[in-house]
């Protein structure tokens, strides 16, 4: 106004010609949208193919899964079928064979052995030796490492072999994998779906209403968080034997509690909004503020946490597993494998180099693939790209 | 660049993981003749010598000398998986800590090589003599203790440091481990139990000390002079020192550190402790005072604690060690070398069978037993796990008489308990199987194994989980399994006297007295507490008296009659179903030459009598 008043002259010599009022006839309102709207879901879906490692992750994750649904069905051999006149056998798959390229051969080193054997038929059928090296005199015998086709030393024919080798009790390395790879699965999500809906519930609960049922619950969590895990574990192990369920049992009795905590937070963070408090006036009741309204805004950390917490189950698994807490023999798992395997590491490194590389790959694979998803589930990256 | 680099280091991982699976490598093909040479084989098994210096093939002459020398020659370097715990014989509870209790100390009598190393003897290792009939009924002997023995500290050993470590090991108060032991194994002594629980004072204790060198035991049944020696030549009554017991004892009399640090020790065995890092390593030189010192050629022997076999191997391979113990896998890698020495083990692996078992009452009936005896292949298990079928219970280094070196299994009573195929028997196990199953009306079953997860015993029970349910069925059979540690396994097995329910099927092994099989017996007896199943048998208990305390033990042929009944009474009605019989494998590196020309029942391969050659 005060413009105005000190240009008063200058204004109003202005021709009033020179205005026109506009939309007088016209609706006002936005412009459509160019573009096709993007829900909240299709939002992280987006962001989240744009992190390649991630979709590679997933990628493998997926192929790994499919192998351990079907992979122990895709030979003739059974996960628990011994063929102890065929214990340790080195890895063979016939195309690779073959093609002659030094591994998959069924190819051994057997060492130390009477170089005045190796002429015996019965010790070595013909055509079986494929290299003699190392000789030297031990106690004046002579000695040397040979090279043989195992699969023709134990008078296999060519079309039967283990593709990832036999183990200890000659059962068949590639069925007993991929089965442990599916027990190590199921025990990972089976423990991670009850982590995740005990913490969701209790962590609900705690952050919604605080004060001293909040102090309560914490402290209860902190007593449970307190209790080392390799007791935890013993103590289950002693009343219920070895086997899948003291093994999710003891996954799950204390790894709820960072789940619990990480809802409570995003409670304390949501539950004092504006719109929660305007649901609140209309009489919506607890539960439904809790489930309906304030509990979808922590869906994505829920989430993301969730697929962390899949590796560090798994791992925990084979760590159980490899210390002899595993499960019931004959049922295999990752950790299992790795335990034994290890042991005879020299000997027969295939035994462990298999089962190594599955839970290796299905570790970073599922970090990377939690890392893709927290980014893709963080509001504050939208449109950051 | 950087795809070159991303390029390399696929094909290093590709290569890599190749190697790991592939079993070629570079070398010598067959067609050429090959060289063999020493050389190759000391850089690759010998390692290093002891000064670090590698020795060619040159002529080598004996370091040793003709004769061993006062303070002998090179050190023997053992691995051990074990710790010692205690050198204190009174209370050690492993086998391993008794072995080298027994080389720092001594025992009235010992089991020592023959002359030519081909047998064992029992002699007297600080007793002169062997024990002297002091009456006719044979229950009272005197025993002559030698003269000139010393301690380390050059203290005189003689019949006061007996009776002073008899008084110890019988002492209410101190309540030792081995006390029970001492009182009533192979020979009784006389109220030396009722000392033990406080009902007799030591007066009554059939020990008395007559001189300086001279002790008398009194026994409460008849004995002649080798179960007499057998039973003082027990580990547990290796002589303990009264001074240093008594500098660490407790104001209540009830604790002593004797034992548990060099501080709180001192030697008087063929060798003496020169240092001791407790569970990590010990060091023993040679005794000069040792009454056999002229038996002895090493100056020393060093033992360090290596937990895992896998290392103990690595340090054989770099010679650091002379010889270590194969496991399986290691063995299969090392079968054909001339440097494996094979060794029986003193016990037989058996299936123990909780029969009061009230929640499986088929576990009670003889014939299901005897199906799980005939089902058992032990011939391809024990090719499986490089052990020797067992059917039996004794194993084959129990000795009948070890003065003419026969075996119990040597004897026609011995080979009368041996069965075809070692026992397997497919087609009466399942027909045993069907008439138990029907006799108990059930269609199914389902038992329950409990082992101890060592990767043998994994294997011993996998093996038995799938071939037992093959041959009876499995609609019919299944064979779960509960892997445990082994000390909570021992619980679970004696807990059937609290707890009948507390197994259905475990495995047992017991180390018995090698040179009294009679003895190894008592382990099944029902007077024995700590035992692993329920079999109680009033026949067997009758058998087992009368060959221990029977005064016509010692007729031609009565006892060898009792042994094979004993094994028979076990066997027959499978109240335990015998599988395997270990053997311990070893590999010996180059420079240690044993005395012995393999294993020897009792002293095994006498790696302290053996010769650092190098």
């Amino acid at each position: 106004m005060v413009l105005y008043e000190d240009n008063k002259a200058k204004y109003d010599a202005v021709s009033k010609d020179l205005f026109r009022l506009v939309q007088r006839d016209e609706k006002i309102h936005d412009v459509e949208f160019k573009t096709k709207p993007i829900g909240f879901f299709m939002d992280v879906w987006l962001r989240f193919v744009k992190n390649k490692a991630s979709v590679i992750a997933a990628v493998i994750i997926l192929i790994i899964s499919f192998f351990a649904v079907f992979g122990p069905g895709m030979n003739e051999y059974t996960y628990d079928e011994q063929h102890t006149e065929l214990t340790n056998m080195p890895p063979k798959v016939p195309f690779i064979a073959k093609m002659n390229l030094g591994f998959f051969d069924g190819g051994y080193t057997m060492e130390n052995r009477k170089y005045d054997n190796l002429n015996d038929p019965e010790k070595y059928p013909e055509g079986c030796i494929l290299e003699v090296i190392n000789p030297r005199l031990v106690n004046g015998e002579r000695i040397v490492d040979v090279v043989v086709d195992y699969y023709k030393y134990k008078g296999l024919s060519d079309e039967q072999c283990f593709w990832f080798g036999s183990d200890y009790l000659g059962r068949d390395i590639w069925t007993r994998m991929w089965r442990g790879a599916r027990v190590s699965l199921i025990i990972a999500v089976v423990s991670v779906c009850c982590n995740v809906f005990i913490g969701v519930v209790y962590g609900s609960i705690s952050g919604y209403y605080g004060g001293k049922v909040d102090m309560v619950m914490m402290r209860i969590t902190e007593i449970i968080n307190a209790f080392p895990r390799i007791v935890v574990v013993t103590l289950f192990i002693m009343v219920f034997g070895t086997g899948m369920f003291s093994i999710i049992m003891s996954l799950v009795i204390k790894d709820w509690v960072s789940t619990a905590r990480m809802v409570r937070s995003q409670f304390y963070r949501f539950k004092g909004r504006e719109y929660v408090l305007a649901a609140r006036t209309l009489g919506v009741k607890d539960m439904a503020l809790i489930f309906r309204h304030i509990l979808p805004n922590s869906i994505g950390p829920i989430i993301t946490s969730s697929m962390i917490a899949i590796p560090t189950a798994i791992f925990s698994e084979s760590f159980l597993a490899y210390i002899g807490l595993g499960l019931q023999a004959p049922e295999p798992s990752i950790g299992v494998m790795l335990s034994r395997g290890q042991k005879v590491l020299l000997q027969y490194p295939s035994q462990v180099v298999f089962p190594a590389i599955i839970i290796s790959l299905l570790m970073i694979s599922f970090n990377l693939f939690g890392n893709g998803l927290r980014d893709a589930f963080d509001p504050t990256l939208r449109g950051a790209e | 660049m950087k795809k070159t680099k991303k390029m390399l280091a696929a094909m290093l991982a590709v290569s890599t993981l190749a190697a790991a699976l592939s079993g070629c490598s570079g070398g010598n093909k067959t067609d050429g003749s090959l060289e063999f040479t020493e050389a190759a084989s000391a850089d690759r098994n010998n390692g290093t010598t002891e000064a670090g210096a590698s020795e060619s093939s040159e002529a080598k002459t004996d370091p040793n000398g003709e004769k061993p020398s006062p303070e002998g020659y090179g050190i023997l370097r053992e691995a051990s998986t074990a710790k010692i715990g205690s050198l204190n014989p009174l209370t050690y509870t492993q086998s391993y800590a008794s072995t080298q209790i027994k080389r720092s100390s001594m025992t009235l009598y010992g089991y020592f090589p023959s002359a030519d190393y081909t047998a064992c003897e029992i002699a007297g290792e600080l007793a002169a003599e062997e024990p002297i009939q002091m009456d006719e009924e044979g229950k009272v002997w005197q025993i002559k203790v030698r003269e000139g023995c010393v301690w380390e500290n050059g203290d005189t050993l003689d019949a006061n440091d007996v009776y002073y470590t008899w008084k110890m090991i019988l002492d209410p108060k101190l309540a030792n481990l081995r006390a029970s032991n001492f009182a009533n194994d192979a020979i009784e002594i006389v109220k030396a139990m009722d000392y033990f629980q406080g009902n007799a004072s030591w007066d009554e204790v059939g020990l008395k000390l007559i001189d300086d060198h001279t002790l008398e035991i009194h026994t409460v049944s008849m004995h002649n002079p080798t179960e007499v020696m057998i039973h003082l030549a027990h580990p547990a009554n290796c002589m303990i020192n009264e001074e240093y017991y008594e500098k660490g004892m407790n104001a209540d009399r009830t604790e002593t550190m004797y034992g548990t640090s060099q501080e709180h020790y001192i030697s008087c065995g063929p060798f003496l402790v020169e240092n001791w890092v407790n569970d990590a390593e010990i060091t023993f030189k040679k005794n000069p005072n040792y009454p056999f010192a002229d038996r002895i050629w090493l100056a020393g022997i060093n033992i360090k604690v290596v937990e895992d076999s896998s290392t103990q191997m690595q340090l054989f391979e770099n010679g650091e060690i002379d010889y270590v113990q194969l496991s399986t896998s290691n063995y299969l890698k090392y079968e054909e070398d001339p440097r494996v020495l094979l060794a029986p083990y003193n016990s037989v692996r058996h299936v123990v069978v909780n029969t009061i078992n009230p929640e499986k009452p088929i576990l009670a009936n003889e014939k299901f037993r005897q199906a799980l005896y005939y089902g058992v292949d032990r011939e391809n298990l024990a090719s499986l796990t490089k052990q020797d079928p067992a059917e039996y219970i004794v194993p084959t280094t129990h000795m009948m008489d070890l003065n003419k070196n026969i075996t119990f299994r040597d004897t026609e009573e011995g080979k009368a308990n041996r069965k075809e195929n070692y026992g397997y028997d497919p087609e009466k196990a399942k027909q045993l199987f069907d008439e138990a199953m029907s006799e108990e009306g059930l269609d199914k079953l389902t038992l329950t194994m409990h082992y101890s997860d060592t990767e043998l015993m994994a294997q011993m029970s996998e093996f038995l989980q799938q071939s037992w349910p093959k041959l009876f069925g499995a609609d019919r059979f299944e064979l779960k399994l509960q892997a445990m540690p082994a000390n909570q396994l021992s619980q679970v097995k004696r807990g059937w006297q609290t707890n009948p329910a507390s197994y259905e099927l475990s495995w047992g092994g017991w180390v018995g007295n090698d040179l009294a099989p009679w003895n190894a017996f008592k382990y099944w007896t029902s007077f024995y507490s700590n035992k692993n199943e329920p079999f109680i048998n009033e026949e067997f208990d009758k058998v087992f008296n009368a060959a221990n305390f029977a005064d016509d033990r010692f007729d031609e042929g009565v006892r060898l009659k009792e042994v094979a009944e004993m094994e028979r009474l076990l066997i027959e009605p499978a109240n335990v179903i015998p599988v395997t019989q270990d053997i311990y494998k070893y590999l010996k590196a180059d420079r240690l030459q044993l005395s012995t020309n393999g294993y020897v029942n009792r002293i095994g391969f006498a790696w302290d009598y053996s010769k650092i050659i190098e």
